[in-house]
Formats: C-alpha cells, structure tokens, sequence
C-alpha cells in the first residue's frame, strides 16, 4: 500500500496539470485578494482597517476546495483515458487497494493544494495591509483556524472529486458534471431548498473552511458530511473499477 | 520457472463470444507465438491470464495461480499489452520511475531498461511526442523493469524498425533461452517464424492447434519435396503406389507431397532409382496459417 501510494504521489507530481491547479489556485486568489482589496467598504481602494475586512483578504484561499474537487476527478478518470490504469493493474492486481492508494493520495494532494492556497492568501493579504500602510486588527487564530479549515476541505474534497471521477470513468463528464452541480446546481438549490443545499460538496466546504460562520451547521458535522461523500464516492469508484473489463 | 495454463476459458461480451472454451499451455524455456486473425480473441485471452478482465468460465493461471494471488506480480510477469498506454505529458522515464516506485524496485533499475531498449537519449521527453516504435520500446522496458520470468507481449514488434525487431527478436530468445516463459502475439508471421518454437493458432475464440513450429508448417500442404532423378518416370509411379501426389517438371525434376524425405528416398532405394537430389521444403507459418485459419 505504501509504495502504491509513493507511486500515486509520483504520478501527479510528474504531469503538468498538477502545477497549472497550484499555478492557477494561486493565481486567482491574487485576484481575489487584490479585488477585495481595491474595493473593501464598498468603495474604491477603501480603508482595510477594519477586521472584517481583513479577515475576508486572509481567508480568500477558501476557494480552492471547489478547484480540489475538480482537481480530484482527474485522478481515476485520466488513467481511464490514457489506459495507464492497465499498467497501474499489473503492478497492482488489487483494484480495491488502488482505489485506497489514489484516495490517499488525493487527501494529500488536495491538502497540499489547499495550504498553498492558504499561503499565498496569507502573503497577498499581508502584502495589502503593508502597501496601504494599515496595521493588522484580524485575530491570528482565526486567520489559523481558518486556514487548517481550508487545507481539511480542500484534502476532503479532492476524495470527493477522486470518487466521482472513478464512478463516471470519462474525463470529460466527469470534470463537465462537477462544474455543473458546483456552479449550477447548488447555488440554484440554495435559493429553492437552503435547508437541503446546506448539506451540498460546495456548501459543505464552505462550512468546513470558514468554520461555519453564518450557518447553524457546525464545522465538525459539516468536515464530517464532506468525508462521508468522498469515502462514499471512493468506495463506489472501487466497486465500479472491480466490475469493469478493461479490454 | 513458470507455466502458464489457460484452462476452458470462455470470455462473452453481451451476446459476443470472445473466447469459447479455449485451453492451452504455455511452457518456460520457449517463445510461444500466439496467433490468429483479427478480433480471434487473443487481446482478450492475454487479459484474462493478466487479471484485466473476469472470465465468464474457465481460468487462466501461472502456476496454478491467478495474476491477482500472485505476490509482486510486477517482479514475476512484465507484460506489454497496448503500445499507447501512456500518459502523454509524462516523460517516459517519470513514466517508468512511477512503475518501479508501486513495484518496490530501484531507480536505477529505470535507468537501466531504458538502456537496455535504447532510449535512454530520448528518456526525458514527453511519452506523448514518441513515435510507435519508441513507445513499443518504452512498453518493453515497463515490461522489463521487474526482470520477469514471464514475458506476455501483444503485437511488440508493431512500430520497430528492422534493427528494433532484431533486437526483440534476440531478446525474446535470451530471455527463453534462460528459462522464461514467453507469450507473444503477432501479425507478423515472418517474424514469428524466426522467434517462436512453438505456436498456438485460435481462430473465433477457439483453439485451432497448438505444436511445435515445424510440425505446423510441416502438416500445411505447402509442404512438399523437390527432387531430381534421372529415371523420373519410374520414381513417379512408384511414389504415386506408395500414396505420393507427384508433378513432374521437366529435365527429371519431380515435386511431391504426401510423402515425406526419408519416405522417398527409401522408396527410391527400393526402386532402385538413382537421386541428384532430394530438398524437403515445410510451407511459411504465413501459408500453414491461411491454411489454419481459413
């Protein structure tokens, strides 16, 4: 299992994809924190001193869960594409063992995709309050918690993604659906049923990463709901990819 | 060593049968040649005996057990099955380092079979700009990275270039000559005849016939012996009493089937009938195996 997964890590460190996800995560949260920046208070380069303010520029990396899932789904259904899962099988014949070592794998690329996010927001916040001359009000610890938030919903959400990928086995569809049920489903479902839509991957990572501010949902239920759908999700992809001929 | 044994394998997709009650063995120390026409279910055996795909009947098994119970099946089986297996934005030395990084092997071990396939030089490029016999090469030396004792290749000699099929060709029998077991399929039945001791012929998932080389292309009728005599009427009739079918060519040339060497020179002898010469010439694997699967 061990050298499955120094296999599975070696793999998404060898393709470019992995480094455009971080490149790309980290861009847009420039983007982010510089926009937030420029327009804080609801005017154009506003004041930033005050703690909300600042806590919104800190916890810009909350986004990059939503890029995790996405990023996720690539790990079982690119090796369908490419038939690399052929050669994977051979070294390991154990299908339901290479499923655990992907997941694995996933937990910790997501992970380290999410505490680059939290890096580079924390830089390109800092970066913010020293060009505009403002002293920190936002509390450390929540910045931190924050962050430890962002990094487990991140890791939780590449398992999702993981899953959904192994369960649909084409590329494609799978990236396709993802991004429809993220950014069109959910927020169509939180409008309609909030109670339900709450309950949802992106809702839950939301939760989980600003440790539930403005829900009554818990970060502990919503971190727990958000592993139950990937371990689900993965456990399916096992299953399928135990059933399938791959001829 | 290792013997493979494919044991009534029976393989259905849908209402298709892929493999229909197909039993073969695969002995170590020789290259088998595994042949048949297009979609005859040879692809689909060398998966079943590699765990890709379940059966619908039957086993495939190394020794009795089947690819999924072995222990590091990567150290005891290298197999090659799809020449584009790659993913394309990962050089064909990441590639290989991840192989050996699931299988327990060495790095160097990388370094070394991409020595051996010769493509060190281009090791560090993309697998997706390859050309077909560079990622033939590259799927070798997959196959190769656990110095298996099995060797199972489907169509690797597609791509390479004649330096490249000799060099497989030398490989494979070094490999036999060592004691591996070795299964390679092949439309290139020239080629096939100059690597496989043994061939197994299967035609619509069932298996047509399963010899040694030279008996299979013996027993095809383009076998036939060439003979000059002086008395070539004499020896035609008496060859035809004995079963022969004779055609005779002119300046005392007779061409004959049915009849092996040592049966004519025999009859010969009993005619007394003098002989200049007397070749034995077996069909091409290529006309023994239109013969079989036709």
């Amino acid at each position: 299992m061990l050298s499955q997964l120094r296999g599975e890590l070696l793999k998404l460190a060898t393709v470019r994809t992995t480094w455009v996800f971080a490149l790309g995560t980290s861009l847009l949260i420039v983007l982010v924190v510089t926009l937030q920046a420029a327009t804080a208070g609801g005017e154009l380069m506003g004041p930033l001193d005050d703690a909300a303010t600042q806590s919104a520029l800190f916890t810009s990396s909350t986004v990059s869960p939503i890029i995790a899932i996405v990023f996720g789904t690539l790990g079982l259904a690119t090796e369908l594409r490419h038939h690399t899962i052929v050669s994977t099988l051979l070294v390991d014949a154990s299908r339901v063992r290479v499923v655990a070592a992907k997941g694995v794998a996933a937990l910790i690329a997501g992970a380290v995709l999410g505490a680059v996010a939290v890096l580079v927001a924390a830089v390109a916040a800092a970066l913010a309050l020293a060009v505009t001359s403002t002293a920190p009000t936002v509390a450390a610890a929540d910045v931190a918690v924050a962050g430890l938030g962002t990094i487990a919903a991140a890791s939780l959400g590449a398992l999702f993604g993981l899953g959904v990928g192994g369960v649909l086995r084409n590329q494609a569809l799978a990236v396709g659906v993802v991004l429809l049920v993220l950014l069109a489903v959910e927020p169509l479902a939180g409008s309609l049923l909030p109670a339900v839509a709450t309950w949802l991957p992106s809702s839950l990572t939301t939760i989980v990463a600003e440790a539930g501010a403005g829900t009554d949902t818990s970060r502990w239920a919503a971190a727990s709901a958000l592993a139950g759908y990937g371990v689900v999700a993965t456990a399916a992809a096992a299953v399928t990819l135990r059933r399938i001929d791959l001829t | 060593m290792t013997t493979l044994r494919i044991e009534h394998l029976t393989k259905h997709f849908g209402d298709t049968v892929a493999v229909d009650d197909l039993s073969f063995g695969v002995r170590p120390g020789v290259v088998t040649g595994f042949l048949g026409p297009n979609g005859s279910g040879k692809s689909t055996t060398m998966r079943a005996l590699l765990g890709l795909l379940a059966p619908t009947h039957g086993s495939a098994t190394f020794d009795g057990h089947r690819y999924r119970d072995l222990r590091d099946p990567a150290h005891r089986v290298g197999a090659l099955l799809e020449a584009d297996a790659f993913h394309p934005g990962r050089s064909g030395r990441d590639h290989l380092r991840v192989l050996a990084a699931a299988a327990r092997l060495p790095a160097r071990r990388v370094d070394e079979v991409l020595d051996t396939v010769g493509l060190a030089a281009a090791a560090h490029r993309h697998a997706g700009g390859y050309s077909l016999g560079m990622k033939q090469r590259l799927g070798l030396a997959g196959a190769l990275l656990g110095d298996p004792e099995v060797l199972i290749l489907d169509e690797p000699a597609n791509g390479l270039d004649p330096q490249g099929v000799r060099w497989l060709r030398d490989l494979l029998r070094h490999h036999a000559g060592h004691g591996a077991t070795v299964l390679v399929s092949s439309h290139l039945l020239a080629e096939m005849a100059l690597i496989a001791e043994e061939v197994v012929v299967i035609r619509s998932g069932r298996l047509i016939t399963h010899d040694r080389l030279e008996a299979i292309t013996g027993a095809a009728t383009g076998a036939q012996v060439d003979l000059r005599t002086p008395q070539a009427d004499d020896l035609a009739r008496a060859l035809r009493r004995a079963g022969g079918e004779v055609s005779a060519h002119g300046d005392g040339r007779l061409v004959v089937r049915s009849l092996d060497a040592p049966s004519i020179g025999r009859i010969a002898r009993e005619a007394d009938v003098e002989l200049h010469e007397l070749t034995p010439r077996t069909a091409s694997l290529e006309d023994a195996f239109l013969e079989l699967t036709s």
